[in-house]
């Protein structure tokens, strides 16, 4: 005996047809809630199966895709949404190519996007829906399509957060949430966003900043720093989806947008807060026209790196005289300098410091004291000690990855 | 002056002009050097990466592992898939085969890691 089953295949808008839906018609308005921005419309069947499927399961759905090669069971019709959601991204960047998809939140600012490539977990989802309760356009939570001339597409994905809301959110973002829920489960839900509120599938806008956010329970208010624009490319390049780039085809493609983008962290205890403090910023204090401090130390505080290898360091009577070894490539973004040791090798960010050793030693081969006494000579605020333990350490780190080499006297 | 002593200032000036050319002045305030690879950064950011090369991964749902899974007794490239017969009229139809993909008496728990957060 057997049994019928319907099985109808859609097509994407912007990539055509990609999946199927079998006996899981039901799932439909769940998918168009969760991206209200994207068409998704029934085309012709297929013979050949699309690379999405979702199959009915007796306990919710059963999807497989390319990035799901042993299928997976989803419970509840938002879950599912989702996973499904995640590939459609997916399919959507395969299909072009000429864009780079960006992990990251975007919300639309002064007609400019505001991007934070966080990690999972950071707070991205949270921030955007915040900026969203505040008044600000969404672009997306998740994945940003970006431009080869640094404009922002977005897929028309509504925000979706993790439930429940924490208690300590502002009282003005939980009434957002619960004016705007979409379809949910127990543990996630999206966000009905109308065309104001989420830009739809293609709409375009410039990046104005690059935003690194950090959560901190003991702040009374947000705090805003400016960084170096290398933090801001640091972290696009391990926030992004072209799995097939090399880093420095992304580093060439990263590196005009960057020169110009302002990168800040903002830290704070409230994401609405946040949101809303910042756009005050953004209106009153000039913020993209460089209102705020730069932080030139960093983000990785020196005793923390230090901390986690001083095995490494370098004898302190070390005499011997080194030289850079020659490279592939150099990339200098403000004060910094990124580096590729050989074709297709890793990325080396060295800092404002680090990048005057590294001219020093491309000049001439010099002993560590040599180092240490030009530094002492032309930088003021650290003791001989200090300045001495940190370029025994550099120079064992720079030995270590083969970027300098002894040189015979 | 002796020679020794003009090879040394010329050596310390040569030195500043390198430094001087890279942007930096006389007396800048001294910040400890750093030196980051991105091997290393991707390692801290995505211990969760199905690849060395996989960058960063879709959010896709959480998952408790209090439930329990189950998938087709049958292996996804063992398992014919559904035959589809053209319908006569636009939707299409198929016959699902006696044993659904999902029905089997074996239970097989989905890796957890699979099911781990990307989010």
């Amino acid at each position: 005996m057997s049994t019928t089953s319907i099985a109808v295949d859609y097509a994407l808008e912007n990539v055509g047809p990609c999946i199927r839906l079998i006996d899981a018609e039901q799932l439909l308005p769940v998918i168009h809630q969760a991206m209200p921005g994207w068409r998704l419309t029934p085309c012709e069947f297929q013979q050949s199966a699309p690379s999405i499927c979702v199959w009915r399961h007796a306990n919710g759905y059963w999807q497989e895709a390319p990035a799901l090669p042993g299928g997976m069971l989803l419970d509840t019709p938002a879950g599912t949404a989702c996973s499904v959601i995640a590939d459609l991204a997916g399919a959507y960047l395969r299909y072009h190519p000429e864009h780079i998809g960006l992990h990251c939140g975007a919300v639309e600012v002064n007609q400019q996007l505001f991007i934070f490539p966080n990690s999972h977990r950071s707070g991205k989802s949270t921030l955007t829906a915040a900026f969203a309760a505040a008044g600000y356009r969404v672009f997306g939570d998740d994945v940003l399509a970006l431009t080869s001339c640094g404009e922002g597409i977005a897929l028309g994905v509504a925000p979706r957060l993790r439930l429940p809301l924490p208690e300590a959110f502002a009282p003005e973002f939980h009434q957002f949430v619960a004016d705007h829920l979409g379809p949910h489960d127990d543990r996630y839900g999206y966000l009905a966003l109308n065309e104001q509120q989420l830009a739809s599938h293609g709409v375009r806008c410039p990046l104005g900043a690059v935003l690194l956010i950090e959560r901190d329970e003991s702040l009374s208010e947000p705090q805003l720093v400016r960084l170096q624009p290398g933090d801001g490319l640091w972290q696009l390049l391990q926030q992004n989806f072209a799995e097939h780039e090399s880093d420095q085809a992304l580093i060439e493609r990263f590196l005009p947008l960057l020169k110009d983008l302002p990168c800040f962290l903002i830290r704070y205890r409230d994401a609405y807060e946040a949101a809303t403090w910042l756009a005050a910023e953004i209106d009153s204090d000039g913020l993209l026209d460089g209102g705020v401090g730069m932080n030139s130390c960093g983000r990785q505080t020196v005793p923390e790196a230090l901390k986690q290898n001083q095995a490494l360091a370098l004898a302190a009577n070390d005499t011997r005289r080194w030289q850079i070894s020659p490279v592939a490539h150099e990339f200098p973004l403000g004060e910094e300098l990124f580096v590729i040791a050989k074709e297709g090798g890793e990325i080396h960010r060295l800092n404002v410091t680090s990048r005057a050793v590294w001219a020093l030693l491309q000049h001439e081969a010099l002993c560590q004291d040599e180092l240490i006494d030009t530094l002492m000579a032309f930088f003021v605020g650290a003791s001989r000690q200090s300045v001495k333990r940190d370029i025994c350490y550099l120079l064992s780190q720079l030995i270590s990855l083969g970027l300098v080499q002894p040189v015979a006297d | 002056m002796s020679n020794e002593a003009d090879s040394l200032l010329n050596k310390r000036r040569s030195r500043r002009q390198v430094l001087a050319s890279l942007g930096l002045g006389a007396a800048a305030l001294y910040v400890a050097p750093t030196l980051s690879s991105m091997g290393q950064a991707e390692a801290r950011e995505h211990h969760h990466s199905r690849s060395r090369y996989s960058r960063s991964s879709y959010s896709r749902p959480r998952y408790s592992r209090r439930h329990s899974y189950s998938r087709p007794s049958h292996s996804r490239h063992s398992h014919s898939r559904p035959h589809y017969s053209k319908p006569s009229h636009s939707r299409p139809y198929y016959a699902r085969p006696q044993r659904s993909r999902w029905d089997g008496d074996a239970v097989i728990e989905i890796r957890i890691s699979r099911l781990l957060p990307r989010w």
